[in-house]
């Protein structure tokens, strides 16, 4: 018996001793999901009464009520609620919708601080996921696991929306922007290396960008691992020093770039999550899962979801149930970070985004890789407006009808329909085995 | 008309620069802030404030009524300017209540809707005199009496002085708080709507 405890402690010394293995290791991975990080405190519809929101997601939007102004009669806001036959409620409404400042001459979505605050119903849960990003336990929710601090006031603003609420990957805008991703909206790739055991490794650097090659799909639509995809370094890209323990990946905290949650062609791009964090587990299975955090420009957070085409304020407002207005004071009163130099109102606001990986290759390219960016059309230039009226303070006329996009918003003509899935870009399947 | 609104606005801004330092400073404040305490009378369409403790009180006066909306938004604008001046992200909005008061109080609803201002709970006390009289008349909002009753017409007014107590607070936004107020949302909602009382 002693003699077993004894030859037990030497291979055990031996493992001890031995230094970790220093073979250099990379892991690539396609990501196949990727989501605003809200808990969802309800049980399976989003619904459902929960924590997160006693009153479940926010109801269809009062349009009597948020139509009306002092300068339009009731009359006026009975015609543009009236149905017509062959069009949707976002397109009728669409130019009511558009003008509800305190002067009839004001486009608000441009200029929301126009008109005043209708209210937002927000998150009151106290649990949230994400990360502590102000290094402060004391402000922010629990997380699920009960961590002190966890910072995501995106969530506390727009986690009872419709758009958002439910269970993980379920939400209606989730869905609805993985799909396209998936059918070639855009591509994200992260790669992980480093030199000693995978699972546990205090030396790691990990990549995460865009990649201008289309996912390769199964014929029942999912994506398919272990095909290879080219990393843009030029933008849309971040490399962060990490350690892993048992599997995860917890990497610095710094700025990341890296492609935006997306569901429409106008408003992709790059995401800046500043003093950002990544938090991603190596799965057995061979995936990746997890998250990536940082305060966002919660202006941008606004013009994005405002200012796109097909589904701007006007589809906002009715297919999600959102009001543009409202959403602009919560994001705007629950900005939490990255203050002004000049003004040093805040600036940005925590949020945490959801991330699931399939393995795949990322590889660097022979040639420098073009980032498929559009620029100059009618939302970049609504954004613009934005920005300048907020800045500024002074009100904004709306870009000239005919400058991209069709003049929507002040267009009597159906509104495009929200279509899941509807083509974007085509960059066309480059990927390789 | 931007560059008119602007010019007026700056001019608006050096006046508050210069006038509000003299009139912050009372020689000897007095120990409470009753609802009738006002800065001393001031030149039509000058805004004053006086501090007390953590309580700043509003006054605006003038000598041309345009209408109790433009006035009072006058006022919670130069309110939230003066937050912001201070340092300060949001105020709350003291009720100076009295028995017999018949508005009720605003509750905070923490599981309600949340908002950065409603104006509709900036509710100031307004004095007045009217053409061929002699004395001062007070209303307050918080008594439930309408604005102009008795037949009286408001356009008959000569003068008013419109007054409001805050408190100016730094942290998050006591958003569920009916009487909590955003400066920079109020400054930004009103800023394109206002002119000087005059």
């Amino acid at each position: 018996m002693r003699i077993i405890f004894v030859s037990v402690g030497l291979i055990g010394l031996a493992f001890a001793t031995t230094p970790a293995s220093a073979v250099p290791w990379v892991r690539g991975y396609v990501v196949d999901a990727y989501e605003p990080a809200f808990y969802f405190g309800g049980k399976l519809s989003q619904d459902d009464l929960g924590t997160d929101c006693p009153k479940g997601a926010v109801p269809d939007n009062d349009y009597a009520k948020i139509l009306k102004t002092s300068w339009r009669s009731d009359a006026e806001v009975k015609k543009l609620m009236t149905p017509v036959e062959g069009r949707e409620p976002g397109g009728i409404m669409a130019p009511g919708l558009s003008y509800r400042g305190f002067r009839p001459d004001i486009e608000t979505y441009i200029n929301p601080f126009a008109a005043p605050d209708p209210g937002f119903q927000q998150v009151t849960g106290k649990i949230a996921e994400g990360f502590n990003l102000d290094n402060n336990p004391r402000t922010g929710f629990s997380g699920t696991k009960g961590e002190a601090g966890i910072d995501n006031n995106f969530y506390r603003v727009m986690g009872c929306t419709l758009t958002y609420r439910g269970a993980p990957w379920k939400g209606y805008l989730s869905e609805r922007s993985t799909d396209k991703m998936v059918d070639g909206h855009y591509t994200m790739v992260i790669r992980v290396s480093g030199n000693q055991d995978p699972m546990n490794d205090a030396d790691v650097v990990v990549e995460v960008g865009y990649s201008p090659d289309q996912m390769v799909k199964d014929p029942m639509g999912k994506v398919t691992p272990d095909y290879s995809y080219r990393l843009a370094k030029s933008a849309q890209f971040t490399k962060l020093k990490a350690r892993i323990r048992g599997g995860v990946i917890e990497t610095e905290q710094k700025d990341i770039r890296m492609p935006e949650f997306s569901w429409a062609e106008s408003n992709r791009g790059e995401a800046l999550f500043q003093k950002g964090k990544m938090r991603l587990t190596m799965n057995n299975d061979g995936t990746l899962l997890g998250m990536a955090g940082g305060y966002r420009d919660w202006r941008e957070i606004y013009g994005r979801d405002t200012f796109n085409i097909p589904s701007g304020g006007p589809t906002r407002e009715t297919f999600y149930h959102q009001n543009q207005i409202g959403m602009f004071y919560a994001l705007r009163r629950n900005a939490d970070g990255i203050p002004d130099a000049t003004t040093g109102q805040n600036t940005g606001i925590s949020t945490a985004y959801r991330i699931r990986a399939l393995p795949a290759f990322v590889v660097d390219p022979r040639q420098p890789v073009v980032i498929d960016q559009q620029a100059g059309e009618r939302p970049y230039q609504e954004r613009d407006a934005f920005m300048r009226a907020l800045t500024t303070r002074t009100l904004q006329a709306p870009p000239p009808s005919g400058s991209g996009g069709g003049g929507y918003y002040r267009s009597t003509t159906p509104a495009p329909a929200p279509v899941p899935g509807q083509a974007s870009k085509s960059t066309g399947a480059t990927a390789v085995r | 008309m931007t560059a008119r609104v602007h010019l007026r606005r700056s001019l608006a801004a050096m006046l508050l620069v210069v006038c509000v330092p003299a009139l912050a400073q009372p020689a000897s404040p007095p120990a409470t802030m009753p609802a009738s305490s006002h800065p001393a009378p001031s030149a039509p369409g000058v805004f004053a404030l006086r501090k007390q403790g953590n309580t700043t009180r509003l006054v605006v006066t003038g000598t041309n009524f345009t209408g109790r909306e433009a006035v009072e938004h006058y006022l919670a604008w130069r309110a939230a300017e003066h937050v912001t001046a201070s340092k300060a992200r949001w105020f709350s909005f003291v009720e100076r209540r009295i028995a017999g008061d018949k508005v009720l109080t605003p509750k905070p609803d923490a599981e309600g809707q949340r908002y950065s201002f409603r104006l509709e709970y900036f509710r100031p006390t307004w004095r007045y005199k009217l053409a061929g009289s002699p004395d001062w008349k007070t209303w307050r909002p918080l008594s439930g009496a309408p604005f102009f009753a008795l037949g009286l017409d408001a356009k008959t007014i000569i003068n008013y002085e419109v007054s409001a107590d805050i408190i100016p607070r730094n942290g998050m936004l006591a958003d569920y708080d009916p009487l909590a107020f955003e400066a920079v949302a109020v400054s930004h909602y009103l800023i394109n709507q206002v002119t000087t009382p005059r």
